[in-house]
């Protein structure tokens, strides 16, 4: 008996030192000041926190955003790789977006998902995520053109009304025309107006090589408008054709307003010069996304490759952002969010309190009720209990698992049945006493009979945890993970531990236990 | 020493007449409720759309909150009083991108935007299908395992009464107009996985049992093996009962419905084990006899 117990020993001692140095990663990483942090290489930080526990999205606040990227418009060859292409595009936009750890990762075959932890402007973040960023500059149609084909849909639309309508007093003229202010249309007429468009007859009279796009809108005394421009289908240039985009200060309209300097590429140059030179006097949309972002009229041919997209009163971040988009290159097909969580902060604080506050309550009474009903025994299984959650914390950082909401729930549910090995021991020992075996006897006879049935019974529950993992989704996944985690140290502290203290007791020949 | 029970000998076996009843009366009512409630009621998870809770600084009436919603056409968004938390409010409204900040928007002083969810139709549709197969998934790797370590008749009751303790859960969460999400679905998972402990503990017993008290009949010998493991089912369920009593009540509202299901779950599946696993395998027996019994 002896040297098995010295082993056993040995085993525990090593255990609890690799678990104790495990645990120590997240114990600097926590203990340490902000300013500490600021102090230390980068790569040592990151060196720490990637050994710390990590918290779950629903614990430290942020966002978590699932995209789908539309492939519906590409062709068989394009498709390939589009994921991963918009994922490089992606993370490069991410990276510049200034959140501490951002994770960008595939899910299914056309799905991402990109969490933000921490304190997130939601807002930004997605305009950031969300827009394909296919930029493109085209021709808009001549002034007299768009005045002319205005007027006919105009009528067009009155003389349809006049058609419909029960009193023909009541129908007023220029009903189009009469939604322009400044060129402009607020934007709670819109949808009226896009009804007018789509009245029988409205296509035939809008060239076959144009098409409407709207404009960004502009606040006008108080309201929003949106100017409608017939821009020509063709494209001049694309996307490709830009090498940087900076944010700057100062338009020719507003010495304060912000702006985004576009520079091209040596072949965009010439083309650009041409392009420009042959269309003094009208105007040139840069559209980004389908929706024109400034319109200038074109004053002189463009030698150097240099363009501009004004932005009016828009806050300097928006022209920063915009550029950012720009530069870091348009998706391979638009991406639309299907799946967003996200958490405040103050939400994911109190739910780490109110969990550590259950794990503290509930944790407790099962300590009392194990002292209470197994005396000297139950002590012994809470002080093994007390290992039980080290190894789980410690495993938990090893496996660079993430701890969530769920997954706190799984600590204290490991708490309430991890004692069940120990009680199935006891009460098989309490058994063979009561059987009339001696204190010996009957620990051995009680640890041979209930190994098997602590095994039968935790695989089952580990094979659950197992599938949770599987499939659960981020905050479920915590769950699963950390219930097979606590259901294998539950194991294998009821069978080394508890054994050790008890073979340890019997060798001393004590006659009666606590139990 | 304390014990619950000092060598218990109950008919366990005897009463099934009324825990049969008590079962089905369970699970009918629950049925009922389904019907009722036209099947569970499912969250965004399950259906799509969109959760937003605001926080406001000041006291906002549920009628004020809707007349807003109209102004953007959401006049048919449920809002509801945040339990226990001061002037919280949740909004759930059809899947549509941005809404908490174009809600939150709409009032002032603007309201923070506590948590926004959105799940949209793919996506539901894709829990929906794996909700109910990693449920069925569950089931048959405990079938599979519980044929191979005891025997398939085994194996097979034992399924029944998960199928009796997943239905009665989801029957009693109809019953209390809970909401319906994969945190749920992880719970009826976890469920299955600790009711099956108690009936494998159980069978583990039986089998020993047969070696030892040969002669003895065999529901006899089922019964003396639940009693024999009585006390050990109680304790661990109690304790386990503990925690999740102090998840439900103190581990925030977040988890708190996740918290239900498992203590119903867990309460259902004590009793299960107990009385209903054991009854059906003695059931099975009297009907068709198996080797191991007729030796």
């Amino acid at each position: 008996m002896r040297p098995k117990i010295r082993v056993s020993a040995i085993i525990i001692l090593v255990t609890l030192i690799l678990a104790a140095w495990q645990l120590s990663y997240t114990w600097r990483y926590v203990k340490m000041s902000p300013e500490k942090k600021e102090l230390i290489p980068k790569s040592a930080l990151k060196k720490l926190r990637d050994k710390a526990i990590r918290l779950g999205l629903d614990l430290q606040g942020g966002m978590h955003i699932v995209l789908e990227v539309d492939v519906s418009k590409l062709t068989e060859d394009e498709r390939k790789g589009a994921r991963d292409r918009a994922l490089e595009i992606l993370r490069n936009r991410i990276d510049q977006f200034g959140v501490s750890e951002p994770s960008i990762a595939k899910q299914s075959a056309n799905r991402i998902v990109i969490q933000l932890p921490g304190v997130v402007d939601r807002v930004r973040a997605k305009e950031l995520i969300g827009r394909t960023a296919q930029l493109e500059f085209r021709l808009i149609e001549k002034g007299e053109t768009t005045d002319e084909i205005l007027k006919k849909i105009d009528e067009l639309v009155y003389k349809k009304q006049l058609g419909e309508a029960e009193d023909t007093l009541e129908v007023f003229e220029n009903p189009l025309l009469s939604l322009f202010y400044r060129r402009r249309i607020a934007e709670r007429d819109i949808t009226l107006f896009n009804e007018y468009l789509n009245i029988d007859g409205v296509s035939q009279i809008i060239p076959t090589d144009d098409e409407l796009l709207w404009s960004k809108p502009a606040e006008i005394e108080g309201e929003r408008y949106l100017e409608p421009l017939l821009v020509k289908k063709k494209v001049c240039l694309k996307g490709d054709a830009i090498v940087d985009a900076r944010a700057a200060i100062g338009t020719p309209k507003n010495p304060v307003g912000s702006r985004v300097d576009l520079t091209m590429t040596t072949q965009a140059r010439r083309k650009w010069a041409r392009i420009t030179g042959a269309n003094v006097g009208r105007r040139i949309a840069i559209v980004l996304d389908g929706i024109v972002q400034s319109a200038p009229v074109v004053i002189e041919r463009i030698a150097g490759g240099k363009s501009m997209i004004e932005m009016g009163a828009s806050p300097f971040k928006e022209a920063q952002d915009l550029a950012l988009i720009i530069r870091s290159g348009a998706l391979p097909a638009p991406v639309k969010i299907v799946e967003e969580r996200s958490v405040g902060p103050s939400l994911g604080i109190d739910s780490i309190k109110s969990g550590v506050r259950s794990m503290y309550i509930g944790g407790i009474a099962v300590l009392l009720f194990m002292i209470i009903y197994y005396a000297a025994c139950g002590a012994l299984a809470d002080f093994i209990l007390f290992f039980n959650i080290l190894f789980l914390l410690a495993i938990l950082s090893g496996f660079s698992a993430t701890l969530t909401l769920p997954g706190i729930a799984g600590i204290v549910l490991v708490i309430g049945a991890g004692v069940d090995a120990n009680v199935l021991i006891f009460e098989r020992i309490r058994e063979e006493l009561a059987a009339g075996k001696t204190t010996r006897a009957a620990i051995d006879a009680g640890f041979r009979r209930a190994f098997r049935t602590i095994i039968d019974a935790n695989v089952t529950t580990f094979l659950i945890a197992i599938i949770l993992y599987y499939f659960g989704r981020g905050p479920i996944k915590g769950f699963g993970i950390t219930l097979a985690i606590g259901i294998t140290v539950n194991i294998f502290t009821a069978m080394v531990m508890t054994k050790l203290v008890l073979d340890f007791i019997a060798s001393k020949g004590i006659k009666k236990i606590s139990i | 020493m304390i014990a619950i029970f000092k060598n218990p000998k109950f008919n366990f076996i005897g009463i099934q007449r009324y825990t049969f009843a008590l079962s089905g009366a369970l699970i009918i009512a629950g049925i009922v409720s389904l019907v009722l409630h036209h099947g569970p009621k499912y969250g965004i998870d399950f259906t799509g759309g969109s959760i937003v809770e605001l926080h406001f600084d000041q006291e906002v009436k549920v009628s004020d909150i809707r007349e807003k919603l109209s102004e953007i056409g959401l006049q048919d968004a449920i809002i509801q009083a945040e339990k226990g938390i001061n002037h919280n409010y949740l909004i759930r409204t059809i899947p549509k991108e941005g809404v908490g900040d174009e809600i939150a928007k709409l009032f002032s002083p603007t309201p923070i935007v506590e948590r926004e969810e959105l799940v949209g139709p793919s996506i539901s549709e894709g829990f929906r299908q794996k909700a109910f197969l990693v449920v069925l998934l569950g089931m048959l790797v405990i079938l599979i395992y519980v044929s191979i370590r005891f025997t398939f008749r085994f194996g097979v009751t034992a399924v029944i009464a998960l199928i009796h303790d997943v239905l009665i859960t989801i029957g009693i969460f109809s019953l209390l107009d809970k909401e319906f999400n994969t945190a749920i679905i992880a719970a009826l998972l976890t469920i299955i996985g600790y009711s099956i402990n108690d009936s494998i503990v159980l069978s583990d017993r039986v089998r020993e049992n047969l070696k030892i008290l040969r002669k003895s009949p065999f529901s006899e010998i089922i019964n003396t093996s639940i009693n024999q493991t009585l006390s050990r089912t109680i304790i661990t369920s109690l304790t386990t009962i503990f925690v999740l009593l102090a998840i439900f009540l103190f581990g925030g509202r977040v988890i708190h419905d996740f918290a239900l299901a498992m203590l119903i779950g867990v309460v259902v599946g004590t009793y299960s084990s107990i009385f209903i696993v054991a009854a059906l395998v003695v059931e099975w027996e009297k009907i068709s006899p198996s080797r191991t019994t007729r030796r």
